[in-house]
């Protein structure tokens, strides 16, 4: 029939939200145990399950149960959906954390049930990614169930089936749940089937209604179940115990026309992409963490035979995929979940930076820095030196982007001259160090690096007799001026605001106002969520200035040191401007102790009709500029008449931009999981309470942001070079390698990893990243492979690569499905 | 596009082979010492696995490799990146693969495989003579009674092998473009060079002819009413087990003896053929020798074969019929006929069985069968092409504006065309396949031309949009092509879009010089990844320059990962890929030809 109404049982289960992940995990097992004895009970019956993570909770916990699930599977009877680890927040992952979501749940499923998941099914995540089909196909699924934002917070959304297109021209078959996600009780069921009944004649295909008390709630009941027989049995033939997979199937069988949805699906929780800025810090540096120290693993794996680290990296990722889930990465829920996340965040990150820095000495330890006569024996003063003054130190630079870089690095040693491996000196500054011992200096110095590779550099002792000979630097400053080879940036001495910000290329002024003062909004009306409000406009003014001043300023680099105050609060920003940069960076270290406030740094560009532009996940998005708070990765950028300004931060995942004026959120302090609360009195803790660190660059331009260079810059300050003090040995490496490239600059690696069925084979991923049709050429001179592909806009790619250097194309999945 | 491109000369590649022992070989090559090139690190992907290769040769900043599995040219100082790197292999540039000695010979290299000797040469061609070259192989080599689409050989690779007889189906389809091709080439050179210039009078004559052939389908088959036949080929043609073919007897015609026919239960099916071929057609068999009763024609015509005619036919009569009032009233009565036609027959082309045959079905209740869901995005954009096509030659509205605009504002049609992407993911779904295992690519020259027209004739805003938004519904899976001529007609017909500067060079300057087919190798490149597809379709994850794929007509996936022509190796194919992409950006001043340096 064309109108039937599916019956999807089901139990919505948050594993962490105003519990903790232990308590999560127990409910999974008391209510897969229910679903399993209704099973039992009610021969039409079939119960719809979400996340890889539960089934392996039990699986661990109680094997017995397990098994009665997988034969259930088998028979039909219990349907595995979405195959990714839980329900992640669809908006602030990466797109290989996405890659990641569907790798390691779709080939769980694969092993115990023989199958992949068919349907992506994330019914209570608060907003999607314009991206989402892109990842869904590559998942292996071509069709979705989502439900927020409802047709109250998005009545421009189709309600019930719709295609949902990417810009990359996937497509997935997707429906939003008109009603709840776990009705219960007659009353409820009764209504929805009305509602669903009335939809299904009208849009001429069928709908489903999902039912079952989740969190805590163990499923569908048996009054729940009996009730919905009984209306089968009374007459009302439409309806039928089902699942997402057969209701699919149903649909696609019939001619369907239905509406087609481009664009991203918000927006629900608005609050939800700043709150709790430690949860996003954290998601942001796991991820770049355990992708470079994958890569630089795989290398190793590659050059030395060594273990690539490919079942701890699976663990270490998993844990990151948990804390994706959508109430914990959007930062509302309770504060002891936070530690949990601490420590399981933690864990990851120590074995990404274990495998680096396992890998990257191996790699070090290869490489020819042997230098004649340094080991002659050496004076008592080289001695207390702890090293021959004669003779420079090499440092080892890797950069673990498929582009070549030039940057700068900071070793915790102060030099007297700086050269690359050609003996060419390079600009570098001794610059004050974080700590206070007797030499109080790092060196930074300016690098150069091919793409996913190294370069050797050499560093002098400050205290040997060398000097650099001919370095010219480009760095200028005054007590109000930035100044390097590319931009000329002036501050204002009262307030601290940048004034003028020009690039000498073209001699343009990008800013029309002052900007990047702090400015306070009024957070006291949302709750953690922010549920129904969408714009935070509520200014209670900007923050004062307590002092601006110079703080550096040397052959490499300069740097303006503002300090601002707001009652017990304050923000120090070190703004630094390097040797051949085209952006300002600043350094923000911020302690926060104001409630219910939030701070944004605003940015104010010239020119008319500005369009705002941000990175998502997977690609890029442009929004109108009228003020709504929207959800971004590592940049946003508002353009007009042609220039523009970037904003890149390494933490933060909100913006709104009004008019021409863009304001990244750096500070969002609710209550912690405040949920519609009347907030009865207590001693509160706060989201965003106390300390925070992070770096946020200004990127002036011209022309459409995508195609800007912006995603390169962001790329640069998510994943920065590492310098690796070396010692002096021959080796067989040479001193500067690239072992991956890609010719197009708008063509990004993402990951480099072995592949997951333990062949050893070779996993690249890549992504167009500005919204060019592409065609390149990727060098890989690890394993005797190089191999052309062409990318439409936005299109994400995954290559298998064996041994003998043969390249596949596959997906998410690695072909191991 | 926002500016003219310019296609500089650029080379082309030419091989000529010689036995191991021919006295035309420099006899250095024997003694050659190559060294094995060292590759780590090499800059560039590597057509072959660089263990593969045995022997190189630097010439200047051009390094010369052979292996095991072809040649490679690398030239790091290439301006375009598309010319970088070059894969020389057999069948088409080698005898065979297994390089063993290279001797530098100018641009080109003499090389020595294990069962021949290749002499490769790199001369350098304008685009307009790649065109005019390929043009002077199809007149010579590939027509068959003034039909265009491919002919056979009795050798593979060689043209003096040349059968007299080819391809049997979709011929008025292959010739319209052909025609459209020399239609677009006399417009430009009249205007360049003057109409008096003998090589736009040649032009004109090719353009009449061809025309002339495609317009002869209307009437081979004496039906006389403005159905078209697929082809027709002459008794001393042998008959291909592919289709039904009646051959003419009188004023009756016999169905012949095939599975086709055999299965429908018509062989020996007598049908009336009395009406008359129009006298100014008449040369086309009679200058053979050949009578009505020599022919034996083909039925069961598809949509193909009427939009690719009816896209010529409009600009038939937009640049012929403006200094010929005979040829154009021939071309509006012809387009007059074919609507008519469908029209007539509710929307159907109908066979000699008086039912609609299996392909050529605009109607609705085609559209709403199980069969015809999809083809309905495609069909309905085909009719309202053809009705406003009609509108145009004729200059007339009447029934064709009436049944326009109830077809538009009554039954949807307008709407349909963009429903396509959609049916076809859908079918995708249902059917378990990658969507890119549902497209038909024959659909997108179709396509293209319905959507073009319309587009192109359409005045009112509203529909111009929706066609324009239709088009874009397409262009996922047309662009997979990176053909010049189809991305040139999106371009005229949705002027804000772009496409890609340099594919559309390396189109062009990456050609063959001959449309002889001899095969490519292309599984175990070592460069180009292979994707399999969910029901197992193999193709490449890049679009190979022409001059390193297979020789295909329009209708062929060009990602396929298979090492043949699509007419296998005994064939040699028309020319009209190329000519109607040149002659038509130059026509629509898309490209324009660079100066020799």
């Amino acid at each position: 029939m064309k109108n039937n109404i599916h019956l999807i049982g089901n139990a919505h289960l948050d594993p962490t939200w105003l519990w903790r992940w232990q308590e999560g995990c127990g409910e999974v097992l008391q209510t897969f145990r229910s679903a399993v004895d209704r099973l039992k009970e009610y021969d039409d019956f079939v119960f719809t399950c979400s996340s890889a993570c539960y089934y392996k909770w039990v699986e661990d916990i109680d094997p017995e149960l397990f098994a009665e699930i997988t034969e259930l599977v088998k028979s039909g009877r219990w349907v595995p959906v979405n195959g990714w680890w839980v329900q992640p927040d669809c908006n602030m992952p990466s797109a290989e954390s996405f890659a990641r979501q569907a790798l390691y749940s779709q080939l769980y499923y694969k092993e115990k049930f023989g199958r992949i998941c068919e349907t992506g099914y994330n019914v209570d995540s608060f907003g999607h990614n314009a991206m989402m089909p892109k990842f869904l196909v590559n998942s292996g699924m071509r069709c979705y169930v989502m439900m927020r934002p409802d047709a109250g917070e998005n009545p421009d959304m189709p309600e019930g089936l719709f295609w949902w297109e990417s810009a990359d021209d996937s497509k997935v078959l997707t429906y939003r749940i008109p009603t709840g996600y776990g009705e219960s009780g007659k009353n409820a069921i009764g209504n929805a089937y009305k509602k669903l009944n009335n939809m299904a004649e009208e849009s001429g295909h069928g709908m489903m209604l999902f039912y079952g008390v989740g969190n805590h709630g163990g499923g569908p009941t048996k009054g729940d179940i009996e009730y919905l027989a009984s209306l089968k049995a009374e007459g009302y033939d439409n309806i039928k115990f089902s699942s997402p997979d057969e209701f699919f199937k149903e649909q696609f069988s019939m001619p369907l026309v239905i509406p087609v949805w481009k664009t991203e699906l918000q927006h629900h929780a608005s609050g939800c992409y700043s709150a709790t800025s430690f949860i996003k810090k954290q998601n942001r540096k796991t991820e770049n963490e355990l992708a470079n120290a994958e890569k630089w693993a795989s290398l190793s794996a590659a050059l030395f035979g060594s273990d690539s680290g490919r079942e701890d990296f699976k663990k270490a990722w998993l844990k990151l995929c948990y804390n994706q889930f959508h109430d914990i990465l959007c930062g509302c829920s309770i504060m002891e979940s936070y530690e949990d996340s601490a420590a399981q965040l933690g864990y990851a990150q120590t074995i990404a930076q274990d495998k680096q820095n396992e890998a990257l000495l191996r790699i070090a330890g290869k490489v020819d820095t042997w230098l004649d006569g340094v080991s002659d024996a050496v004076s008592c003063n080289e001695r207390h030196h702890c090293r021959n003054l004669k003779y420079p130190r090499p440092v080892i630079v890797f950069n673990p982007l498929s582009k070549e870089v030039e940057t700068t690095v900071r070793t915790y040693h102060p030099s007297s001259r700086v050269t690359d491996f050609e003996g060419n000196d390079v600009l570098f500054g001794n610059v004050r160090s974080s700590r206070s011992n007797d030499s109080h200096a790092d060196t930074v110095f300016k690098v150069k690096l091919p793409a996913f590779g190294y370069a050797l550099y050499w560093l002098w002792h400050e205290d040997s007799n060398a000097a650099p000979e001919n370095n010219r630097s480009p760095v200028k400053a005054g007590e109000d001026t930035l100044e390097n080879d590319k931009l000329i940036a002036k501050f204002d001495l009262t307030t601290g605001a940048l004034v003028s910000l020009v690039t000498k290329s073209d001699g343009k002024e990008h800013i029309a106002s002052p900007s990047l003062v702090p400015l306070l909004i009024d957070n006291s009306k949302p709750d953690t969520w922010a549920h129904g409000i969408f714009k935070f406009h509520d200014v209670l003014g900007e923050m004062k200035l307590d002092e601006i001043k110079l703080a550096e300023k040397n052959d490499v680099r300069a740097v303006m040191r503002v300090r601002y105050s707001y009652g017990k609060s304050y923000i120090s920003e070190d703004y630094v401007l390097d040797a051949g940069s085209e952006v300002i960076r600043s350094k923000v270290r911020a302690l926060w102790q104001e409630p219910l406030t939030m701070v944004k740094i605003p940015v104010t560009v010239t020119g008319e009709n500005p369009e705002a532009t941000y990175e998502i996940p997977g690609g890029f998005i442009k929004r109108k500029c009228e003020g709504y708070e929207d959800p971004a990765l590592t940049w946003g950028d508002v353009t007009a008449g042609g220039l523009g300004v970037s904003l890149i931060s390494d933490a933060k995942y909100s913006y709104d931009c009004i008019g021409s004026t863009l304001r990244l959120t750096v500070i969002r302090n609710s209550i912690f999981a405040d949920h519609f609360s009347d907030r009865p009195e207590a001693d509160f803790s706060y989201c965003d309470e106390g300390l925070q660190r992070f770096e946020y660059e200004v990127y002036p331009h011209a022309g459409k942001a995508e195609k800007s260079g912006v995603q390169k810059y962001a790329d640069m300050l998510n994943n920065k070079p590492v310098a690796v003090p070396a010692g002096y040995h021959k080796g067989s490496l040479p001193a500067v390698k690239s072992y991956v490239s890609v010719e197009r600059e708008n063509v990004s690696l993402l990951s480099f990893k072995t592949c997951e069925d333990g062949s050893g084979d070779y996993i690249i991923r890549l992504q167009e990243t500005a919204g060019t049709e592409s065609k390149t050429a990727v060098v890989f001179n690890l394993i005797n492979a190089g191999f052309y592909a062409d990318f439409e806009p936005l299109e994400i790619k995954t290559f298998r690569i064996d041994s003998e250097g043969v390249v596949t194309e596959t997906d998410f999945l690695e072909g191991v499905n | 596009m926002k500016k003219e491109i310019v296609l500089k000369p650029h080379f082309v590649r030419k091989s000529t082979h010689y036995a191991l022992e021919d006295s035309n070989v420099p006899k250095e090559l024997y003694s050659v010492i190559n060294e094995k090139p060292e590759l780590e690190d090499f800059p560039a992907p590597l057509p072959s696995k660089k263990s593969d290769y045995t022997c190189s040769v630097k010439v200047g900043n051009v390094l010369w490799l052979g292996a095991e599995t072809g040649l490679t040219r690398y030239d790091p100082d290439a301006e375009y990146s598309f010319d970088k790197v070059l894969y020389f292999s057999a069948d088409r540039d080698l005898k065979d693969n297994k390089v063993s000695a290279i001797l530098p010979d100018g641009d080109g290299v003499w090389v020595k495989t294990e069962t021949a000797v290749t002499h490769i040469e790199l001369p350098v061609y304008s685009a307009k003579e790649v065109s005019d070259i390929l043009l002077a192989e199809t007149l010579k080599y590939v027509q068959r009674h003034s039909m265009v689409s491919h002919k056979y050989l009795a050798r593979p690779g060689e043209h003096d092998s040349i059968l007299p007889y080819g391809s049997c189906d979709n011929d008025g389809g292959f010739t319209s473009q052909f025609c459209l091709a020399e239609i677009y080439r006399y417009s430009v050179l009249k205007k360049e060079k003057g109409a008096d210039d003998p090589e736009t009078l040649e032009a004109l004559k090719v353009a009449k002819r061809a025309l002339d052939a495609s317009v002869l389908l209307m009437y081979i088959h004496g039906r006389g009413n403005g159905f078209v036949s697929r082809t027709y080929s002459t008794a001393d043609e042998p008959l291909p087990d592919d289709g039904l073919f009646f051959r003419r007897q009188g004023n009756k015609a016999v169905a012949l003896d095939t599975s086709e026919s055999r299965e429908r239960g018509i062989v020996g099916l007598e049908v009336d053929c009395s009406a008359p071929v129009p006298d100014r057609l008449k040369y086309l068999y009679e200058e053979d020798g050949y009578t009505l009763d020599d022919i034996y024609f083909k039925c069961d015509t598809s949509s193909d074969e009427i939009t690719l005619q009816v896209l010529n036919l409009l600009f038939a009569h937009k640049e012929l019929g403006c200094d010929d009032p005979e040829l154009d009233e021939f071309i509006k009565v012809t387009t007059e006929n074919i609507v008519s036609h469908i029209i007539d027959n509710g929307f159907t082309l109908v066979d000699y069985s008086g039912e609609p045959t299996t392909w050529a079905r605009w109607d609705e209740p085609y559209f709403n069968s199980e069969d015809g869901w999809v083809d309905a995005a495609l069909n309905s954009a085909e009719l309202l092409f053809y009705l406003k096509a009609v509108m145009e030659i004729t200059g007339e509205t009447g029934r064709w504006k009436e049944t326009y605009d109830r077809l538009v504002y009554e039954r949807g049609y307008a709407d349909l065309p963009l429903e396509h992407d959609n049916r076809l993911y859908q079918i995708s779904l249902h059917d378990g396949m990658d969507p890119a295992e549902e497209i038909m690519y024959g659909d997108h020259w179709l396509a293209t031309a319905s959507l073009f027209g319309l587009c192109y004739l359409e005045k009112d805003e509203e529909l111009l949009g929706k066609y324009r938004r239709a088009f874009g519904t397409w262009r996922g899976s047309i662009e997979r092509e990176h053909d010049a001529a189809l991305d040139f007609l999106y371009l005229v017909a949705c002027p804000g879009e772009e496409v890609d500067e340099e594919r559309v060079k390396e189109w062009f300057m990456r050609a063959n010089i001959s449309r002889l087919a001899a095969g490519v190798s292309l599984i175990g490149r070592h460069d180009i990844p292979v994707k399999t597809l969910r029901c197992g379709y193999k193709e490449t994850s890049t679009l190979l320059p022409q001059d390193e794929k297979f020789i295909s007509k329009y209708d062929r996936n060009p990602l396929q990962y298979k090492n043949v022509d699509s007419g296998g190796l005994m064939c040699v194919e028309s020319c009209y890929v190329y000519t109607l992409s040149y002659w038509m950006g130059r026509y629509f001043g898309f490209i324009r030809e660079g100066e020799y340096e």
